[in-house]
């Protein structure tokens, strides 16, 4: 193995080290780098999530909590871009309140239509629906899961409901 | 000691390997790849909502979400081609160089929707690094056409050796990072307070879908989740200690990986291309010794050199 080579791979070690230790120091999180920090803060009794309800034809809600229904966005990695997307949408209504350029609401839109695709493709069984409702939802946590279905606390953050005839 | 040091970096990167040993990980790496990229297409991403869209800097030139199901599925194929020509080993320069580049894609994509997952940051360092090794010298059909070209094989070398060293390192080094933030973040109340216990419900109310009531169960003994939490940041601050004690080595690494096998099963979070990387911590190279020094032993088989001359009589 040349001198040179060996200089090279030596070099791109101490970068993987370097790269690593600032990633932790700094907590930078670039992909594939990162601080790797999930998980990391205390977690109390309580759980708070963005969570998708469906609306049905009847205009009952349904929590909508399977991964086949929105895929490839899966229930926890959206419920993450929900409260990405709210977070930017309350930053943008503090600065305009009559802003109109709101995220959420286009966002159940495509996921209705997402919703729908994948149902006409029978990769999953949910029911037909004429809206999307997106709530900031918290649990008490409870071992046993007996509120599993019913969490304490709803707020609307957007919704979608197609204009029925 | 800085003698010592630097002696133990270049004994460490480059310490004379058989050529096998690499190529057993090569096999394995794409191996498990490939049966992970054939279950799985890129062409659903075309549909995801173009609102989420927050691409990574690696896809940053990127004009925007791809809603081209036919192009996603033209690069997962070829992605899918690189990973297969590298693991038999047929062009293998060109083709780990290409797997690597595609992969930043099709591993990249989903992470530029929203939130970025950590699952597959170590495959995507493998792939770099195989990009750069010569990992097709051995048991491939790059090593059979040159056989047949009359081309020797290759001696041991460090060039065997670095690929496997530097995945190990930024294995421990992932892990150490993780132990470091929760130290960071919540200082040593993650490990007594009931931070692990709630985690382990939780993932029952965000839709992560465990496949076993384990989390639940393991709920009614907090004194034992405490426990748990403890073994954690443990074994993840101290993960880098495997590459200096091979005994440390006997015990970290295989607490790394119950810890994340029980993650699947206890919150439905998976690892698998992780629990794939393990592999790097067997010593393949000295086993591939072993096994030609015994081959190389395999005439002690033979007739006995007693028995020669009494059955060259008895003909």
């Amino acid at each position: 193995m040349s001198a040179w080579r060996q200089r090279a791979i030596g070099h791109l070690a101490v970068t993987i080290v370097v790269a690593h230790l600032a990633a932790m120091i700094w907590k930078i999180d670039e992909w594939p780098l990162s601080n790797y920090s999930m998980f990391s803060s205390l977690m109390k009794g309580e759980v708070r999530r963005q969570m998708v309800y469906g609306v049905t034809v009847g205009g009952g809600e349904r929590m909508l909590r399977a991964d086949a229904y929105f895929a490839p966005l899966g229930v926890s990695k959206l419920s993450h871009c929900l409260n990405v997307a709210n977070r930017a949408d309350e930053k943008l209504k503090k600065r305009d309140r009559a802003t109109t350029d709101e995220r959420l609401p286009k966002v159940a839109r495509s996921l209705l239509d997402l919703y729908d695709d994948r149902r006409e493709k029978g990769l999953h069984h949910g029911p037909e629906l004429i809206g999307l409702r997106l709530y900031e939802v918290r649990w008490r946590i409870d071992p046993k899961l007996a509120n599993l279905d019913h969490p304490e606390h709803r707020k609307l953050v957007a919704e979608y409901v197609v204009d029925q005839p | 000691m800085w003698t010592n040091g630097r002696g133990w970096c270049k004994s460490f990167l480059f310490a004379p390997a058989n050529p096998a040993g690499l190529a057993i990980c090569r096999i394995w790496f794409f191996g498990y790849l490939l049966y992970r990229a054939a279950g799985s297409g890129l062409e659903t991403w075309a549909l995801a909502p173009a609102d989420l869209w927050q691409p990574i800097l690696l896809l940053g030139w990127l004009p925007g979400p791809p809603r081209s199901a036919e192009l996603l599925n033209g690069v997962h194929l070829a992605f899918v081609a690189a990973i297969a020509l590298s693991l038999v080993g047929l062009g293998t320069r060109l083709s780990t160089k290409t797997a690597f580049v595609l992969g930043i894609f099709v591993y990249g994509l989903p992470n530029c929707f929203g939130k970025v997952s950590h699952g597959l940051t170590l495959v995507i360092f493998g792939l770099g690094f195989f990009a750069l090794a010569r990992a097709g010298d051995a048991l491939s059909l790059d090593r059979l056409i040159g056989r047949l070209r009359g081309r020797s094989r290759p001696a041991p070398s460090g060039e065997y050796r670095w690929p496997i060293a530097l995945m190990q390192l930024t294995m421990v080094l992932v892990f150490c990072a993780a132990g470091v933030a929760k130290l960071r973040t919540s200082g040593l109340a993650w490990i007594y307070s009931d931070t692990l216990l709630n985690y382990m419900v939780r993932a029952f109310y965000v839709g992560q879908d465990p496949a076993t009531r384990l989390g639940p169960w393991l709920a009614q003994f907090p004194l034992l989740c405490n426990v748990l939490a403890f073994g954690t940041i443990w074994c993840e601050v101290t993960a880098p200690l495997a590459l200096f004690s091979k005994r440390y080595r006997w015990f970290v690494i295989p607490s790394l990986f119950a810890m994340q096998v029980g993650i699947d099963l206890v919150m439905g979070i998976s690892f698998h291309h992780y629990l794939a990387c393990y592999l790097f911590w067997i010593p393949w190279s000295d086993l591939a010794d072993r096994t030609a020094a015994m081959w190389r032993r395999q005439p002690a088989l033979s007739p006995p050199a007693k028995l020669v001359p009494s059955l060259r009589r008895a003909a």
